[in-house]
């Protein structure tokens, strides 16, 4: 099988990357399965072998925001966490009042605001559960990449530009 | 190997007009660092010099350029060339 | 990290002159830009790209790019919050892979079936497309052409669809992906109120003190919805959650009432709430006396397969599956009398007093009740029957219509109510919930779509599954798929997808935004514009009609949908797509193209360029010469204005967080039926289902009956399909998403522990997954998120390399057409 071939053509300049739309060179290709990088070069009508269980890291590095807003991604595992009626295991290290204790990461001052905005004492009942918004990483290599460009580096473009 | 190096750092107040070019003109110059500006007139200005002759002859410079209203040396320290290249782990640097 | 003591030196020298500075800074003191002028980004609101939830966002976006978004503070339905995927929104355009450029298969210069996909130019594309269309039409006439949709197209591009399949070639071959998703809730709602979509809305959440999730995992489905109810939840304490599933899920995490019950039982389970609140004489009889009446439906109805089928020809109704008669109270409690707490505990596995538990929530007449579902209901071989027995209970009850007391059916797309249904873009529909069966339907379509009198046909086209079969059949020969991956989202891959995509005589193409696997199988690819890239509107399952603006261009030479659409129809002159009688009868229309007697008819052209908001771009527009959404839009409000469906004039929605309609004179309706809100209803009634004729919903008597397929001795498991929080349908834009794709990399099967043990297989292990249409292979998942009962497994249909398609039943509901995904026989083995 014909390996499917993607050149991509990034460019490096930070402050160039309004112009740098990556730019895919499709060379022709036809072998069904080496279109779609998520069917992995399998025909559709054959199954390969699926990958292995990739593992949860767990090196507990705070992970870099791509902007203020998104949520982080969780650094270590949650295997066997009790979240529900009764307990909430993540709270027993990032609450307020525990991270005094547990050097965890206080949840943001948002999860203390209810729908209306206003502040609550306690954790607001709508962010009671985590894994909604925020979720483990597991090793696996992407399929495919992807170009969303950080924007504090079309900032330093802009002024680069202007200076 | 004798040679020393001098790492200085310098906040300068200057014109919010004059913050852009006093960066470029700063950058220009080798051994001159501008890490951070606040383009409402001030600017961070990093040095990396053979000696503290060079340092203060900078400032001198600095100080007659357009637009500058103050130059304020806040840091200064001084090492051999072998000894700044020794590689530290990141941890020591934390809690140094 | 390694740095040298330089490195070290010198970040403490910059660290201490921008504190002296006063100036802010991180440790390594980067350059921190403060001036507004370039630390400005442009915001602008959208409704969420993902679910039927219809989430506010606010999208930022600098130098063409988008750069970040965040849930709207100021939108009704998430006030600031986003689910995991809502807030990777920013990065799914960003996809290396992106389409840019059509791609036709070739073989020496020429377009060739077993070509290899080459870049060509539109022209070239719409050529040979174009040469396709005519001789199919030629040939074969308008029966040969087919469309499959989405609930993903903007309002606008799926009124273009159906204007442009149903009055342009006269082809009603027309339906979206909706249909594996919600026709059974629409035949649901048409059959028991005469009128499509939800009388309640989200406020009836924080107005309930009870909530029943039959079958829906609205934890990872509807995530924001699972919010509030949570909030509401966990800040009263009176208020009860039951959760009703085939299998152990994240939504049971919140449940007073966790209730499993065996696949297809939740007929069963329906049945016994209602005679439980009959036989308990908790009727709500001044209600049922002034709203309601009472009918029988055909039972033995067949699974929706093809003709020949054993099924089929073993059912009595197979081919008059809707059919009902009138009877009265006394039979429908004469009816429910074979659904005993014995009767119902021997199908679904469920005791007597969980079941009495969960009827009590309705039966209680001081518990104000809301219930959901989506697929568990939907993608059943007995789907509509399910929808019209929720209403039952509710009906008799007299829980309905009021804040707190809401019947919700929920739905999977962006845009499954506001384009699919309320445009109507199913092959039997038009808008505002017409039909083309209904003379008069069709007549005001052809008025205001100013077409002549005839040019609609009265048939209704091919269905979802229908078009697959007729594809391989060889009867439809040229597809226009948009905006949706059906290779890998339609059971039965092996058997009744792939073979219809590969026919010789057919020509397939498919626009999408990446390359998906219904790319792979298409003769023509292309690349489509997606989300901020185009002006859009969605609606959402609250009847909330939401607008956004294009806030970036499209890479490469990617086109919206509904640009491909307008344009391709420049290609044909009217003479080659209607028939001689209908121009003789109506010789105006002669030396017209397509594009001008359905885009240049002094209505979709009537707003100009001087309209468009000059913040925004927007490409279309700019391209036709004018306001094509503006156009588009009011031509279709007028199908929907004084017809109990109004939607507001263009302009307001791109203000507004979006509206609820009916809206009549500026005012949404957050409860239809209800006096107290919705001005539909008739003076001095206090409720009234305005839909039917005679104001009255219906209570429908149906049964139980077995599902298709049930495990047997070669094939002992049940396969449960679904979806995961982290990915989005068929993860064309989630799996591209770093994030999203590191949270959940792989489809697994998840087992029980000692049914893996019993195959000899653990955790990890590859196993083959077998029934008679086909294998997929994949690893074994016991741990988890979800706890499976003993002997059901369930698997996630996201993933490209994991096609479990190749193994589902094609089976459907007779009435709706939808298929159930959620039971089929399977083996599992050890490979």
């Amino acid at each position: 099988m014909r390996l499917f071939s993607v050149t991509v053509l990034s460019c490096i300049a930070a402050f160039s990357l309004l112009a740098a739309f990556s730019l895919l060179a499709l060379h022709s290709f036809a072998a069904e399965g080496e279109l779609d990088a998520l069917r992995a070069n399998v025909p559709l009508l054959e199954e390969p072998t699926p990958e292995p269980l990739y593992r949860v890291e767990d090196r507990s590095l705070r992970p870099v925001r791509e902007y203020p807003m998104q949520p982080p991604t969780i650094p270590h595992r949650i295997d066997n966490y009790q979240v529900d009626l009764n307990a909430n295991r993540c709270m027993a290290c990032h609450a307020r009042t525990r991270v005094g204790e547990t050097q965890a990461i206080m949840v943001s001052v948002t999860h203390y605001q209810d729908r209306e905005g206003n502040y609550l004492g306690d954790l607001s009942p709508r962010r009671y559960f985590c894994t909604q918004c925020h979720v483990p990483q597991t090793d696996a290599p992407s399929r495919v990449g992807n170009t969303f460009v950080d924007m504090s580096d079309l900032i330093r473009g802009s002024r680069q530009r202007s200076e | 190997m004798d040679d020393k190096v001098h790492i200085s750092s310098l906040v300068v107040q200057a014109k919010p007009q004059h913050v852009d070019s006093l960066k470029a003109e700063c950058t220009a110059l080798e051994g001159v660092e501008v890490p951070a500006v606040d383009l409402l007139g001030k600017l961070v200005v990093l040095l990396e010099m053979p000696s503290q002759r060079h340092i203060v002859e900078f400032i001198d410079w600095l100080q007659e350029r357009e637009g500058v209203l103050s130059v304020s040396m806040v840091y200064h320290h001084m090492e051999s060339t072998q000894e700044l290249d020794r590689e530290v782990e990141a941890h020591d640097a934390d809690t140094a | 990290m390694t740095l040298t003591r330089r490195d070290f030196i010198k970040s403490s020298a910059v660290a201490t002159a921008t504190t002296a500075a006063g100036m802010t800074t991180t440790a390594q003191a980067q350059n921190i830009v403060t001036d507004a002028q370039h630390t400005q980004l442009k915001w602008a609101k959208a409704p969420c790209r993902f679910c039927g939830v219809g989430c506010g966002v606010n999208v930022a976006v600098r130098d063409n790019r988008v750069v970040a978004t965040h849930g709207d503070m100021q939108s009704p339905v998430n006030r600031g919050i986003n689910c995991i995927k809502g807030y990777f929104l920013s990065k799914i355009m960003y996809g290396e892979d992106r389409l840019t450029q059509p791609l036709l298969r070739k073989r020496n210069g020429e377009y060739h079936k077993e070509g290899e996909f080459t870049p060509v130019s539109w022209d070239e594309a719409f050529d040979v497309m174009a040469e396709k269309y005519k001789a199919a039409l030629r040939d074969k006439g308008p029966s040969a052409i087919g469309m499959f949709g989405s609930g993903q197209w903007t309002i606008w591009e799926g009124y273009t669809a159906n204007k442009l399949m149903k009055a342009g070639f006269r082809s009603n071959n027309l339906d979206p992906n909706a249909r594996h998703c919600m026709a059974s809730a629409v035949f649901g709602f048409m059959r028991t109120f005469g009128i499509d979509e939800p009388m309640g809305c989200y406020e009836d959440i924080e107005a309930a003190d009870a909530f029943v999730l039959w079958g829906a995992n609205m934890a990872e489905m509807h995530p924001i919805l699972w919010t509030r109810i949570t909030d509401r939840r966990l800040s009263n304490p009176h208020v009860r959650v039951s959760v009703l599933s085939t299998f152990e899920h994240r939504s049971f995490e919140l449940a007073d009432q966790p209730i499993i019950f065996t696949p297809q039982a939740d007929l069963a389970i329906l049945n016994y709430v209602a005679r439980y609140i009959i036989e308990n004489d908790r009727v709500n009889w001044d209600f049922v006396n002034d709203h309601v009446r009472f009918m029988e439906g055909n039972v033995d109805i067949g699974y929706g397969l093809r003709p020949e089928h054993r099924l089929e020809l073993a059912a009595a109704n197979a081919r008059d599956s809707a059919g009902a008669r009138d009877i009265d109270f006394e039979r429908y409690r004469e009816f429910l009398q074979q659904y005993d707490a014995e009767t119902v505990t021997r199908l679904s596995g469920v005791p007597k007093q969980q079941l009495d538990r969960l009827a009590e929530l309705y039966a209680d007449p001081d518990i104000k009740v809301m219930s959901f579902w989506t697929m568990g209901f939907n993608q059943h071989t007995r789907g509509v029957w399910a929808n019209n027995m929720i209403y039952n209970i509710h009906l008799l009850t007299g829980k309905i219509a009021t804040p707190g007391n809401s019947p919700f059916s929920l739905t999977g797309q962006p845009s499954a109510c506001g384009t699919a249904r309320e445009v109507g873009t199913f092959s039997h529909r038009l808008p505002a919930d017409m039909v083309v069966t209904n003379d008069y339907h069709r007549r005001f379509a052809e008025e205001i779509w100013k077409v002549p009198e005839g040019t609609i046909q009265a048939q209704p086209g091919a269905h979802a599954v229908l078009q697959n079969r007729m594809l391989k059949d060889g009867e439809i020969n040229v597809y226009w798929v948009q905006c949706n991956n059906n290779v890998q989202a339609a059971a039965n891959l092996v058997e009744e997808t792939y073979p219809g995509y590969r026919n010789p005589d057919n020509f397939i193409v498919v626009s999408d935004a990446y390359p998906t696997v219904t790319a792979e199988l298409a003769d023509l690819i292309l690349p489509a514009a997606m989300w901020v890239e185009k002006e859009g509107a969605y609606g959402n399952a609250e009847r909330r009609t939401q607008f956004w603006q294009q806030m970036v261009t499209a890479p490469g030479e990617a086109h919206s949908d509904l640009w491909q659409m307008m344009e391709f129809s420049k290609r044909f002159d009217i003479e080659e797509v209607w028939p001689e009688e209908l121009l003789d009868a109506n010789p105006e229309y002669r030396g017209k193209t397509l594009y001008e007697v359905l885009f240049r008819n002094g209505q979709v052209d009537a707003f100009g360029l001087d309209e468009l908001n000059p913040e925004f771009d927007n490409d279309e527009s700019r391209y036709f010469g004018f306001y094509v959404q503006k156009g588009l839009f009011e031509e279709y409000a007028r199908f929907t204005r004084g017809k109990a469906h109004d939607l507001a004039p263009f302009e307001v929605y791109h203000r507004e967080r979006g509206l609820r309609w009916p809206v009549v004179d500026g005012q949404e309706t957050p409860w239809r039926y209800n006096a107290q809100y919705d001005p539909y209803v008739e003076e001095g009634r206090d409720i009234h289902f305005y839909g039917q004729v005679d104001g009255r919903a219906i209570v429908y008597a149906v049964p139980y009956e077995p599902p298709a397929e049930a495990p047997n001795e070669e094939y002992p498991l049940w396969l449960v399909t679904g979806r995961v929080l982290e990915h989005w349908h068929s993860g064309s834009m989630t799996r591209r998403v770093p994030e999203l794709h590191r949270a959940f990399p792989q489809a697994v099967v998840y087992m029980h522990p000692q049914d893996a043990q019993q195959l000899g297989v653990r955790r990890g292990s590859e196993v083959r997954i077998t029934s008679p249409r086909g294998v997929m292979h994949s690893r074994v998942e016991t741990r988890g998120r979800n706890r499976m009962p003993r002997g059901v497994v369930y698997v996630p249909w996201f993933d490209a390399s994991q096609l479990i398609n190749k193994v589902t039943l094609d089976a459907t509901d007779p009435i709706s057409k939808q298929t159930d995904f959620k039971k089929c026989a399977c083996r599992i083995e050890a490979v």
